[in-house]
């Protein structure tokens, strides 16, 4: 079923392609040196990974999506919890946390450049931030969304306060928290590609910057493409657990 | 097993008092009912009991154990919550083991409890399931199995059947008696249903306004309510109420009003002395009129005219609504009696059952 509704998702991209093919071929556009044909991208997308430019750039990308927004939903995680489950805690920081968490993550850029300079710490941090606070925001809506009726039935039934948090509330809190997980993976590639682009000088950002004063469209189009396709797997892939971890009860 | 005490119970949700000096005393073994309409604090006294809710004032024992301060999870209770509170991300055996892996069961013994109370209940087959992928009843079956595992002293029952329709609730009703019969738990039973009290309680509990009314067997009840309000709660169709004049005549007692004059029993009359020329209320039931041309035997006293206005024919019986003067009254009749709509009749009141209330307290006077 799945794999069917992939395999015709497919048709329309190819059709597009096609007709992105078609028209820059045809030079239907004047000044077609701004919209190169498909197969010129794909040329220079193999170069540039033949050269290692484009795979240097990913990798460094990479990493620092993975270290930052593993630390920031780790993070994000087991301070939710802790809130959503100890009033007291949630007393304490929710109005500090309501304060920081509308400032977009790109807002903390040159506050971060004076306090930790342009190193690798930059745009990792950039990452934490990115994440952290949503992920913070739906894990503590999950655990607040658990019926209380399911809560108060394990007390009955003779479960500790502890055993209630995982047996009971952390499972059923398991779906929104992954909703955070997963807009916040595809975020991830989005910030990190503008951070790069405004402020450091590696990763897949800085390379579109880079063909920009270059002038070389291909080049643009090809990061775009790694951009999307990145966003896109990193949100399937949580998509997926997400599905895997709840769709039989709910 | 276990007897069950509250004394001088009070709890208050802000200045809402939910349950009002609530004395009871539930003996090892006894299905008690607490019945009442919406809002009454049925479900307030019961999760005072379990622990879910803290008291304000009072105590409450479980056997001799006085419990306030301990926790739900100690107190040795089996709750069944109104939409039955399962695990949707447990199947039927998770949900039904939770209470037992809690308290470190060994797990060939879990199986084997689990297995049985399963069977017991007709969901042996469900056990894989999740609750989703039941119906109301058999998520109904498995939350009752969960709470008979864990082998409580004493199980709560908050409105279980309220979401079954109404064939399966009168199926459930007597599987749950059945239950209580084998298992003999003491057993507190929630519900807004008269007729649910009735057919399940060994003793029932009248409450309103977090009050408790009346306490007895269900039957006693019936014939005895002590107020007017517990009165027109039990029974279905409601007692008929009735203003009138309490007038004695050649050292006779009569009900008066403008419909109609009814002579009271002699054994009451002595009863109601003090009423003589008082207003109080007429209290009789729709099962305790008659049409007079059914009826062999009657005293001609306790006759009276109206004209019929509504029947309500239900195949065993008709409820027929009646009218006289500015007395609308039901009763319940054979079927077999023809009567005529928007045509007068007579009708006998049997005063040997009818009960008169107090117009100012609506204390039962008799
Ligand atoms: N958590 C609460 N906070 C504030 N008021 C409450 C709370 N729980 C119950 N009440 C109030 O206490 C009173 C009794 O409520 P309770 O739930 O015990 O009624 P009930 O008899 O179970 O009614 P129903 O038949 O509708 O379930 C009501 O007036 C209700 O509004
Ligand atoms: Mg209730």
């Amino acid at each position: 079923m799945n794999r069917l509704k992939f395999g015709w998702g497919i048709l329309p991209v190819a059709i597009f392609l096609a007709i992105w093919e078609g028209v820059s071929r045809l030079n239907l556009i004047p000044g077609h040196f701004f919209f190169p044909p498909l197969s010129t991208v794909m040329q220079e997308f193999y170069y540039l990974i033949a050269n290692g430019v484009l795979t240097d750039n990913f990798l460094r990308s990479l990493v620092r999506v993975l270290i930052g927004f593993s630390a920031g939903s780790v993070a994000g995680i087991g301070m939710g919890i802790m809130m959503g489950y100890k009033k007291t805690v949630n007393k304490a920081l929710y109005p500090i946390i309501s304060l920081l968490y509308p400032i977009p993550a790109l807002g903390w850029l040159p506050i971060l450049m004076l306090w930790v300079g342009i190193g690798e710490i930059l745009p990792i941090m950039i990452i934490f931030i990115c994440s952290f606070f949503p992920v913070i925001y739906n894990t503590i809506t999950g655990i607040e969304s658990v019926d209380k009726k399911l809560i108060k039935a394990a007390k009955t039934l003779g479960a500790s306060d502890r055993h209630i948090l995982y047996t009971v509330i952390l499972p059923l809190a398991l779906p929104n928290i992954f909703t955070g997980l997963r807009l916040e993976a595809g975020m991830a590639w989005r910030v990190i590609i503008a951070a790069e682009m405004v402020a450091i000088p590696t990763g897949i950002g800085a390379l579109l910057m880079r063909a920009e004063s270059l002038i070389r469209v291909d080049i643009i189009i090809v990061c775009l493409m790694v951009l999307s396709a990145m966003c896109f797997l990193f949100e399937r892939f949580f998509l997926c657990l997400e599905l895997k971890l709840t769709q039989k009860w709910r | 097993m276990a007897e069950v005490h509250l004394k001088n119970v009070n709890k208050n949700f802000g200045k809402v008092m939910a349950v009002k000096n609530f004395n009871l005393d539930i003996k090892d073994g006894e299905f008690i009912v607490l019945v009442g309409p919406s809002g009454c604090g049925k479900t307030t006294a019961l999760r005072l009991i379990a622990g879910l809710e803290e008291i304000a004032a009072g105590d409450i024992y479980i056997g001799d154990k006085l419990v306030n301060d301990i926790p739900p999870k100690n107190r040795d209770i089996a709750m069944v919550f109104q939409n039955y509170a399962l695990y949707p991300h447990m199947n039927v055996y998770g949900n039904m083991s939770f209470g037992l892996k809690l308290r470190k069961f060994p797990k060939k013994e879990i199986n084997t409890i689990v297995n049985r109370t399963a069977n017991l209940l007709g969901i042996g087959s469900l056990l894989n399931r999740k609750p989703k992928e039941l119906s109301g009843g058999q998520r109904q079956r498995v939350a009752l199995g969960r709470a008979i595992v864990r082998d409580p002293k004493v199980f709560l029952f908050d409105e279980p059947l309220s979401n079954l329709d109404a064939k399966l609730r009168t199926a459930m009703r007597a599987e749950l008696l059945d239950l209580h019969q084998r298992l003999k738990t003491t057993t507190i039973y929630v519900t807004h249903d008269q007729m649910e009290a009735m057919t399940m309680g060994d003793r029932i509990v009248v409450m309103k306004d977090g009050l408790i009314q009346q306490v007895d067997a269900p039957q006693n009840i019936y014939e005895h309510p002590v107020n007017k309000y517990v009165a027109g709660f039990i029974g279905s169709p409601s007692m008929n109420f009735l203003p009138c004049k309490l007038i004695e005549k050649d050292s006779k007692m009569y009900l008066v009003n403008k419909g109609f004059s009814l002579r009271v029993p002699s054994n009451k009359a002595r009863i109601s002395k003090d009423y003589v020329n008082k207003e109080v209320i007429l209290g009789i039931r729709p099962e305790h009129l008659n049409a007079k041309k059914a009826v062999r035997d009657y005293d001609p006293e306790t006759i009276f005219t109206a004209s019929v206005w509504v029947v309500e024919p239900l195949g065993l019986e008709n409820i027929v609504h009646i009218k006289n003067e500015k007395n609308s009254i039901i009763c319940r009749l054979d079927p077999h009696i023809i009567l005529k709509i928007g045509q007068t009749d007579e009708f006998v009141a049997r005063m040997d059952l009818a009960h008169v209330f107090d117009k100012e307290t609506e204390k039962t006077i008799f």
